[in-house]
């Protein structure tokens, strides 16, 4: 985060901007989808001035059994890469290596808790994922010093972290209720089926 | 199994009446069970809506159903299993699928978020394959499955008149299942029979026919197994319709059970999962009810919807294939084969698909079988049923496949897997 990048607000203007193209279905092995999201990070690596990619990698659907595990990384891939195509980020080839390994190896973890139009939607969200990209980057944002930009990153990281480990305690406290339940009504006398499947 | 508290919110004197009379027959079965209907009159309402639902819009769409994109987000939002997808795109047909594997491995996560869960009630399914599974549901989609049956039957212009003592019989011929006589306030309190074949199950063998010439069923439902040993009874009486479930229904023997019990047969297309489904109108299973959304992915039957608030389908692939027909506005699935297609080799090195063997079986009257090819060739074909002759079984069969061995099995009256084949080979 040693230079200075763009105006926070221009980028988390930028995210909240996302068109519905960038929100679209990855193109699926059997054909499914609509969005080649390998053809587009190559596309956005160009733009910023690196040379395109060489193989579809992360950037596809490992198989058609994989869809599920990977289809929230892939559309945050291309919100990712819609924030990145942003005018104020071209220019160096380091920059689109960067972004090649941000958006290629570092969004897993974060698809396993926000969805990929809470990025757009939610305002909390959307500066966190501009914080986030502006940090792949080795940026921070314009007049902010290097402290005030990781304090404020760690801060709404924290937040969120907190929010998700909440929500997954309730999620589990709900599963938890759903299957005691279960196993009480399992005991139980069941009502008249009138069928047989 | 413990008792709950109420089994028959909604009975009334003649319900009491229906169901002392049931119990208490002299040549009635030895029942195993008790149950009701369990509906309130909150519940029997919305049934009765979804009834009246039913009649306004029958199924069908142009493209896809009007409700279809907000069941889809609710969904993706509400139920934690399809929440880990990731959202909504704009794309139904971009949404990964799911099957019964994944409901069998954790049930409570197609439970959506805001489902209440003090009307639970749990099924246990032993299923075609080897994946037993526990079925969330409750008492009021449970009597839903009697408003599918009443659409399936009206398409065969038939209709509950309520002039037996028993509106419907579901009966078995299997080792051990649970029996017992309720009465259905949905039914304005007409009696219905759950009942096992098996003479083991009655006080006297003669009791079956004395007992169930008393009870008059209007319809009866089964498994064509059943159907077979009902056909062996002497009964006095005669049913409006039989309506077949479980296991595939050969024409060959849809015929010789329409002659014998002189009333039509329904071959009714149900799923656990989303019940009763689909009726064969003769030329394709014709869709029941507007809240399930069929897709045909790869030749497998995938649904959306369905009536259970337990389990909302989201593109579930049931393992069943067909084609899918619009009429007009009405889906209809053609030709319609359990479980996945299985492609057989004969000696000349010739591929068999199990849909080509289906189309020589329809002339035989066999309720149940299995054809099975081991890895070096040989095949295997084991079935039950009586008054066949297996010289022209073998011709038909032989005719298609080149050498088969036949033998005459007890495939355990349940439903299983008709093909099989250890030569790999199915539809890539």
């Amino acid at each position: 985060m040693d230079k200075e990048g763009p105006v926070l607000e221009a980028l988390t203007r930028r995210l909240s901007e996302c068109p519905s193209d960038f929100l679209a279905e990855p193109r699926q092995p059997g054909g499914q989808g609509k969005v080649d999201v390998a053809a587009v990070v190559s596309d956005l690596l160009e733009a910023l001035g690196g040379p395109p990619l060489t193989e579809v990698g992360p950037f596809g659907y490992p198989s058609a059994k994989a869809i599920n595990a990977h289809r929230n990384r892939l559309r945050i891939v291309l919100v990712g890469a819609w924030l990145l195509y942003a005018q104020e980020l071209r220019g160096t080839a380091e920059a689109a290596r960067r972004a090649r390994e941000w958006l290629g190896t570092q969004l897993g973890e974060l698809s396993t808790y926000v969805q990929a139009e809470n990025l757009v939607q939610d305002p909390d969200r959307r500066e966190e994922f501009v914080r986030l990209g502006l940090y792949a980057l080795d940026l921070r944002p314009q007049g902010e010093t290097m402290e005030q930009a990781m304090d404020r990153l760690t801060t709404l990281s924290s937040v969120e972290r907190a929010r998700v480990v909440k929500q997954a305690q309730a999620a589990e406290a709900r599963a938890r209720a759903v299957r005691e339940e279960m196993a009480r009504k399992a005991a139980e006398e069941a009502a008249a089926s009138w069928g047989r499947e | 199994m413990g008792p709950r508290m109420n089994r028959h919110p909604l009975l009334d004197a003649r319900g009491r009446e229906t169901l002392r009379w049931l119990s208490e027959h002299p040549a009635a079965p030895r029942y195993n069970y008790a149950c009701g209907d369990m509906l309130t009159p909150e519940s029997l309402a919305r049934v009765r809506a979804y009834a009246a639902e039913q009649d306004a819009h029958p199924p069908g769409w142009e493209g896809q159903p009007a409700w279809l994109e907000e069941f889809a987000r609710r969904c993706l939002r509400d139920v934690p299993f399809y929440r880990a997808y990731g959202g909504w795109s704009g794309d139904f047909t971009g949404l990964p699928t799911c099957d019964r594997h994944d409901l069998a491995a954790q049930p409570w996560a197609f439970v959506p978020d805001d489902q209440p869960l003090d009307d639970l009630l749990m099924y246990y399914t032993s299923g075609t394959m080897a994946s037993k599974m526990w079925v969330l549901s409750d008492p009021e989609s449970t009597s839903k499955y009697l408003v599918a049956l009443e659409r399936a039957l009206a398409l065969f212009g038939l209709r509950f008149q309520h002039r037996s003592p028993v509106a419907l019989a579901l009966v078995g011929q299997q080792e051990n299942t649970l029996t017992y006589p309720c009465t259905s306030s949905y039914l304005d309190q007409a009696g219905y029979l759950k009942l096992n074949l098996n003479p083991a199950e009655w006080r006297r063998p003669e009791d079956r026919e004395e007992f169930l010439d008393a009870c008059d069923p209007e319809v009866y439902s089964g498994d064509p197994l059943a159907f077979l040993e009902l056909a062996k009874l002497d009964l006095k009486t005669r049913p409006r319709a039989l309506v077949s479930t479980s296991m595939a229904l050969l024409p060959g023997l849809r015929a010789q059970l329409e002659s014998r019990f002189e009333c039509p047969v329904l071959d009714v297309y149900s799923l656990c999962e989303a019940r009763c489904l689909a009726v064969d109108t003769g030329t394709g299973h014709q869709l029941l009810t507007n809240d399930l959304f069929v897709e045909i992915l790869d030749g497998e039957v995938v649904l959306t919807g369905g009536r259970n608030p337990f389990i909302p389908l989201l593109r579930y692939r049931t393992g069943d294939y067909a084609s899918l027909e619009m009429r007009g506005r009405t889906p209809v699935l053609v030709g319609l084969e359990g479980r996945q297609p299985v492609r057989f080799v004969t000696p000349d090195g010739r591929s068999i698909n199990n849909i080509d063997v289906t189309e020589v079986m329809k002339p035989f009257a066999i309720p149940q079988f299995h054809l099975h090819q081991e890895r070096d060739g040989r095949l295997t074909f084991r079935y039950e049923g009586e008054g066949l002759s297996e010289r022209d079984l073998r011709a038909a069969l032989e005719g298609l496949l080149g050498p088969v061995e036949l033998a005459r099995a007890d495939l355990g009256g349940r439903k299983m897997v008709r093909y099989t084949s250890d030569r790999e080979v199915v539809w890539g």
